[in-house]
């Protein structure tokens, strides 16, 4: 393992790697602080940008929009308090209470410093942590594997937001489109219904692109007016942030970092519920709980370390069982397999100098991201205000030469079209599509581990996961109660804030 | 899609009535029961060789199952929906929007017909005016910006930068 990493810290330090690292950071400051343009969507976007460049190069540029947008977001709900991005949304709390009282620069500035520690922070963590976690991840088999994704399926299910029952009417959907084309073992045809073009199956990539960058762009179109936000608003005033500042809010920091870090290591929690955890903590610690909430300086730094320290640990599951935990995550696992490389034990095992290659390249992506932050947040804080009239159809073609051109073919594109549509009618009936991805990306490393655990177990099932698969069992036994605990949690958390954001 | 309870007003709403929920449950049901009648039809015998199956796997497994759980959860959902006081926001567009959506897809869908035949730029260059104009913007910098210099740009970005395939201009 330790020789992986000094190899991959070697083919990590290139200059092109942090160009566009760079590039993305910038980028995804850019796009996260638009309103209405969420991380989810320029990460969408951007994504066929990385098939097209080396693995080590593309990926971190997508960490690179990855980290930019979280942060991004939190611009526009500090300065005009509507949140760039979900992960900002407990920002609001005292983002804009402290811009009313003309310290929005000190603001945004505890907002960078506290992301970029978290991040940085959780980074490392993650950087140690995988290690010995891929290692047990290698030791499992099939019939494991195929615990662990029921497990996670339940979970990403039941802690999303929203009616679990459909939660879980969105999730067999994903499954049901997933199985159209061939089955992964056989390779027989399914539900192809004799129309050629399906025969290999829905393409992944408009499906992304379609369900996360149009239904923001049909969102916005609904109203006719050409920018989000009057003008003279957004602009970074009042004094700097000082280093007592920083330092008093440390201790925040740090205990947010930490909550942070294990929310992102459980798949399908997120940056949303860190912030308020974060947030929440935070307060009850406080000696002067009653100033939170009314411009506290703290309960930034609370919610913006919490929410920026889910980045690193979310490639935890991804790198180590191929699970990937949100929406976000999808998209990165999009841009592994479009390169060939698919996130697993096997990734781990054979290429493991690449894979710590990456979470090196992310950990450097930090230090850039506090320099690109502190230059270009005055200029980001002008931008809340850009006309939409540019920007959806500027997004619009993004999208579409984007789809087009990893395939070169109009079915993808006709794709891209029904899944934006479709995308933006299920989140006007109040139907979340994370299920729905999640399923349709795990539903047939589900079937082929389970039909590998049917040749394995040699017609005995029972016997055999008794008999050779005690951790397997285990797994099993543990779903109920792991699925009802994060459920009542999810639930609790949900009545908590229910009102906390849209406003 | 069907009745919701009136969004106007909340106290109106009780317990029982058919809102968009119920519907969508009692389509979960429908659509359970279609999967299931034509998972004989549509999905194939497994390859065999030499008499043998090449997998233990019945293709039909995982759509059965699916088929069954889509039963189970769309019961389920109708029950859940009778006290769900969630609003269709369907029912909140008024005119203007229904219009400004129906324009946008129309035109979207002109885009993906259309880029292929007569190009990326062409095609680009005649959504963005359409949808800029239609949004409002007089602003000639910013429209030329928009219709011409980032289609062409991103032409740029794809093709000569990343090296891909674009359908530059018509191809005859």
């Amino acid at each position: 393992m330790f020789e992986s990493l000094l190899a991959g810290l070697e083919m990590a330090l290139r200059l092109d790697t942090m160009l566009m690292m760079g590039l993305g950071l910038v980028l995804g400051m850019f796009i996260g602080a638009l309103p209405g343009f969420t991380t989810i969507m320029a990460m969408a976007v951007l994504l066929p940008i990385s098939f097209f460049l080396d693995p080590l190069v593309g990926i971190p540029f997508l960490i690179g929009v990855y980290k930019g947008g979280i942060f991004g977001g939190s611009i526009p709900a500090i300065l005009v308090s509507m949140p760039g991005t979900g992960a900002s949304v407990a920002t609001l709390f005292d983002g804009p209470a402290l811009t009313k009282k003309g310290k929005s620069r000190k603001a945004l500035e505890m907002a960078l410093f506290s992301s970029a520690f978290g991040d940085f922070t959780s980074d490392i963590i993650t950087i140690l942590l995988i290690g010995p976690i891929a290692l047990i991840a290698m030791r499992i088999g099939p019939p494991e594997l195929a615990a662990v994704l029921v497990l996670s399926l339940l979970v990403i299910v039941v802690s999303g937001g929203g009616v679990v029952v459909k939660g879980f009417v969105m999730l067999l959907v994903g499954l049901f489109l997933a199985m159209i084309g061939q089955d992964p073992i056989g390779a027989a045809s399914r539900f192809t219904f004799d129309f050629f073009a399906i025969r290999s199956g829905i393409p992944l990539l408009p499906m992304l692109i379609g369900l996360f960058a149009l239904p923001e762009i049909f969102a916005a179109i609904e109203k006719r007016t050409a920018s989000y936000v009057r003008r003279s608003v957004g602009k970074a005033e009042g004094e700097r942030l000082t280093f007592a500042e920083f330092k008093h809010c440390f201790k925040t920091i740090c205990r947010s970092t930490g909550i942070g870090t294990v929310v992102g290591m459980i798949p399908g929690v997120g940056q949303v519920v860190a912030a308020f955890m974060g947030y929440a903590a935070a307060k009850s610690a406080s000696p002067t709980p009653e100033k939170f909430g009314t411009g506290e300086l703290e309960g930034v730094a609370a919610a913006e370390a919490a929410n920026n320290a889910v980045n690193g640990p979310t490639l935890v599951p991804l790198m180590t069982i191929g699970v990937p935990g949100d929406n976000i995550t999808a998209i990165l696992l999009g841009a592994f397999v479009a390169q060939g490389l698919r996130p697993g034990p096997e990734l781990f095992a054979t290429q493991s100098a690449l894979v710590y290659a990456i979470l090196i390249a992310m950990l450097l992506a930090n230090v850039l991201f506090v320099v690109v932050g502190y230059a270009l947040v005055p200029v980001f804080a002008k931008i809340v205000t850009i006309g939409k009239s540019y920007l959806l159809p500027l997004t619009i073609v993004f999208a579409f030469a984007g789809t087009y051109v990893y395939r070169s073919n109009t079915l993808d594109l006709l794709f891209l079209v029904v899944f934006g549509v479709a995308g933006y009618a299920l989140r006007k009936l109040k139907f979340d599509v994370t299920p729905l991805v999640m399923g349709f990306i795990l539903g047939p490393v589900l079937e082929y581990s389970f039909g590998q655990t049917v040749t394995l177990s040699q017609g005995d099932m029972l016997g055999y996961i008794i008999a050779d698969r005690p951790i397997t069992i285990v797994i099993v036994i543990t779903i109920p109660f792991l699925t009802y605990f994060m459920w009542r949690r999810g639930a609790k958390l949900r009545r908590t804030y229910a009102d906390g954001g849209g406003h | 899609m069907g009745r919701s309870p009136a969004g106007s007003d909340p106290d109106s709403m009780f317990k029982g009535r058919l809102n968009f929920n119920t519907v969508a449950g009692i389509v979960c049901v429908v659509f359970a029961i279609g999967l299931y009648i034509i998972i004989p039809y549509e999905v194939d015998e497994p390859p065999t060789l030499f008499g043998q199956s090449g997998s233990d796997l019945d293709p039909k497994l995982f759509p059965t199952i699916v088929a069954v759980l889509f039963l189970i959860v769309g019961v389920w959902y109708i029950v859940e929906s009778l006290g769900l006081r969630e609003k269709n926001d369907f029912k909140q567009l008024t005119l203007g929007n229904i219009k400004n959506i129906t324009i946008s897809v129309v035109v979207i869908l002109f885009y993906a017909l259309a880029l292929e035949p007569i190009g990326f730029i062409l095609s680009s260059f005649i959504v963005t005016i359409v949808l800029t104009l239609y949004y409002g913007s007089r602003n000639i910098i910013g429209i030329v910006g928009v219709t011409i210099v980032v289609p062409v740009g991103i032409y740029y970005i794809f093709t000569r930068l990343l090296q891909v395939y674009l359908p530059a201009v018509p191809d005859f």
